[in-house]
């Protein structure tokens, strides 16, 4: 186990003798992926006019919380993996 | 009881939220016959048992409550679209839980977590710590259920018409959520979120229904709002100050509502880690199902009724409530007035608005007595105690908590309000005690204490600075940024320099 996270409990990430266990905080690319979703929640892009009949950028906010659960959903369900949970 | 909060409710109204009412005392009956022994674990984690749609339902109905109805379409009514943010921090919330539910439900089951303070007391070793945390949910939960018992004796009153005044209606439903809380505990509060989870679910497709029905579509709306002078900025963006506080909410709300004890005893509840997989990764979706429709329905209403304020001055309310809270009791009557099956489609609605509000303050009442038991009474006042006598303790500590909570709910409007207002603030004060005790052995107990102080300090120092003389005004937002994030900062900044201890621990 990495010295600098994973502080409690003795989990083995990839240990075949041992459950698996998978924690989606340490995939960079998770990080990643939730830092770009939410940098494109917040209304600072230059989105102008609208977008069937609603204001572009609140369109575009709300697409990108869809997207967002849609990530978090996949994150939860593939990437975080407990065999000893169940 | 003025126009805009009254609803010409009939008696079959009151027999339908009768009915209701019966039937999570009935759930609660039949929660105690399925009780499996007199355990802490048994009372206050349903056995650790849950399913899937009992836990999901149970999370919903206890993350919504009834500021999602009343005050998130006030807000956006006030707001507009800018109150999009809504979606995003209740998202932000699911997010939050993959940051520490797929460890702490490991070691919640290997050592029997039952409250979060376990779970500090097994990490750090330091009873001041699990105390200190401890006290600061506690704080957070019982100003959580003091504002819901507020709105469930207003929402009661306006069902009956002034006919059942506010302290009938908090008292009588506080009875009804102690009897079927005592009973069952937890089973009891699960079931009966279930159920409410799913009136609040329908309730709100109803209201999808007649916000587009009733109102008019969304374009109209929007173009409406636009031509006004005066509305005009409910369809802007926000402004740099605006976008800085957007990522203040999504930070405060996000990881602050993840940790609420309600919220972690469901993750330590689940039958197993697929069932609270699913449950999260659906919960994601929702705050689209619920957030989405509670904004639409203000920013229609702000089209519709561009000057609520005038409105409510000339029918005389307003005095207990913010003009724009009452966008959805406006709503609603206009529906009441239009046809029969208007009128019994916001019966559901209101039955809906009962459900959230009982939801969430019967599993913060539940939250808290557990804490009391376990971390106060079982930890430092009785340690010898048995797991029976435990249990019968939290029995007994729901009743005897929610006595100076319903008599504040009934009585007391002074200056504690403005002390209610800090619950975020507060709680997310034990986010580095959480997020990074789970994930960083290098943190200590007494810098997560000095942090967890230093942000309380900067918190309530910037909150109250103009009271206490340091400033001309208070500070509760800097910049944009609330008091209690800049607290958050400070804290977790400190509970970093564990990091870079020339001799810290890393041993396992």
């Amino acid at each position: 186990m990495n010295n600098k996270t994973g502080a409690v409990g003795k989990f083995s990430e990839d240990s075949p003798s041992e459950p698996q266990f998978s924690d989606p905080v340490s995939k960079p690319w998770v990080w990643v992926g939730f830092g770009l979703l939410f940098a494109a929640l917040i209304p600072v892009w230059p989105i102008a006019g609208s977008w069937w009949g609603i204001p572009a950028w609140a369109v575009f906010a709300v697409a990108a919380s869809a997207i967002t659960s849609a990530f978090t959903a996949f994150v939860i369900l593939r990437v975080w993996r407990d065999d000893a949970g169940n | 009881m003025p126009e805009t909060e009254a609803l010409p409710f009939g008696p079959g109204a009151l027999v339908v939220v009768g009915f209701y009412i019966a039937s999570l005392l009935a759930i609660g009956g039949y929660a105690y016959t399925k009780r499996k022994d007199e355990s802490l674990g048994d009372f206050f984690l349903a056995g650790r048992s849950m399913g899937f749609i009992v836990l999901l339902l149970t999370l919903y109905a206890t993350q919504y409550s009834g500021n999602t109805f009343l005050g998130f379409s006030g807000a956006a009514y006030r707001e507009g679209l800018g109150f999009i943010l809504s979606i995003h921090f209740m998202t932000a919330i699911v997010v939050a839980y993959l940051l520490f539910a797929p460890k702490l439900y490991r070691i919640s089951r290997e050592h029997q977590f039952i409250t979060p303070g376990d779970f500090i007391y097994h990490r750090f070793q330091s009873r001041f710590l699990c105390i200190l945390v401890t006290l600061l949910m506690v704080y957070a939960l019982c100003n959580f259920t003091l504002a819901q018992m507020k709105t469930l004796g207003t929402a009661f009153e306006g069902i009956s018409q002034g006919r059942i005044p506010l302290w009938v209606g908090v008292i009588s439903l506080t009875g009804v959520m102690l009897i079927y809380e005592s009973l069952g505990g937890m089973r009891s509060v699960a079931w009966t979120d279930a159920v409410q989870g799913g009136i609040l679910l329908l309730g709100f497709g109803i209201l999808l229904y007649l916000a587009l029905t009733e109102i008019g579509s969304l374009p109209v709306a929007i173009s409406k709002l636009a031509a006004n002078p005066d509305t005009v900025h409910k369809v802007k963006p926000p402004d740099a100050e605006g976008v800085r506080r957007w990522i203040s909410f999504i930070l405060m709300v996000g990881l602050g509502a993840a940790i609420y004890p309600q919220a972690i005893q469901r993750i330590y509840a689940a039958r197993n880690v697929k069932v609270l997989k699913r449950s999260l990764a659906v919960m994601a979706f929702l705050p689209l199902t619920t957030t989405l429709i509670a904004v639409m329905i203000g920013v229609l209403m702000a089209a519709q009724v561009p000057d609520l304020n005038a409105l409510v001055q000339a029918t005389g309310a307003g005095q207990t409530v913010a003009p724009s809270e009452t966008v959805f009791t406006l709503l609603c009557l206009k529906v009441m007035q239009g046809s029969e099956l208007g009128y019994w489609l916001v019966v559901v609605l209101f039955a809906a608005l009962l459900a959230a509000v009982m939801s969430t303050a019967d599993s913060a009442l539940l939250s808290i007595s557990s804490m009391v038991t376990k971390d106060i009474y079982g930890r430092f006042l009785c340690p010898e105690a048995d797991q029976a006598k435990l249990t019968r303790v939290g029995r007994w500590a729901t009743w005897v908590l929610m006595v100076p909570i319903v008599w504040i709910a009934i009585t007391y409007e002074g200056n504690l309000i403005d002390l209610l207002k800090l619950k975020f603030e507060l709680l997310i004060q034990c986010v580095p005690a959480i997020y990074l005790g789970i994930h960083c052995r290098w943190l200590t107990a007494r810098t997560v204490i000095v942090g967890i102080f230093m942000g309380l300090l900067v918190t309530l120092g910037l909150t109250w600075s103009g009271t206490l003389g340091f400033s001309e005004i208070n500070y509760s937002k800097i910049w944009g940024f609330h008091s209690g994030v800049i607290g958050l900062t400070v804290n977790s900044l400190i509970c970093l320099t564990d990091y870079f201890r020339p001799f810290r621990n890393t041993s396992a």
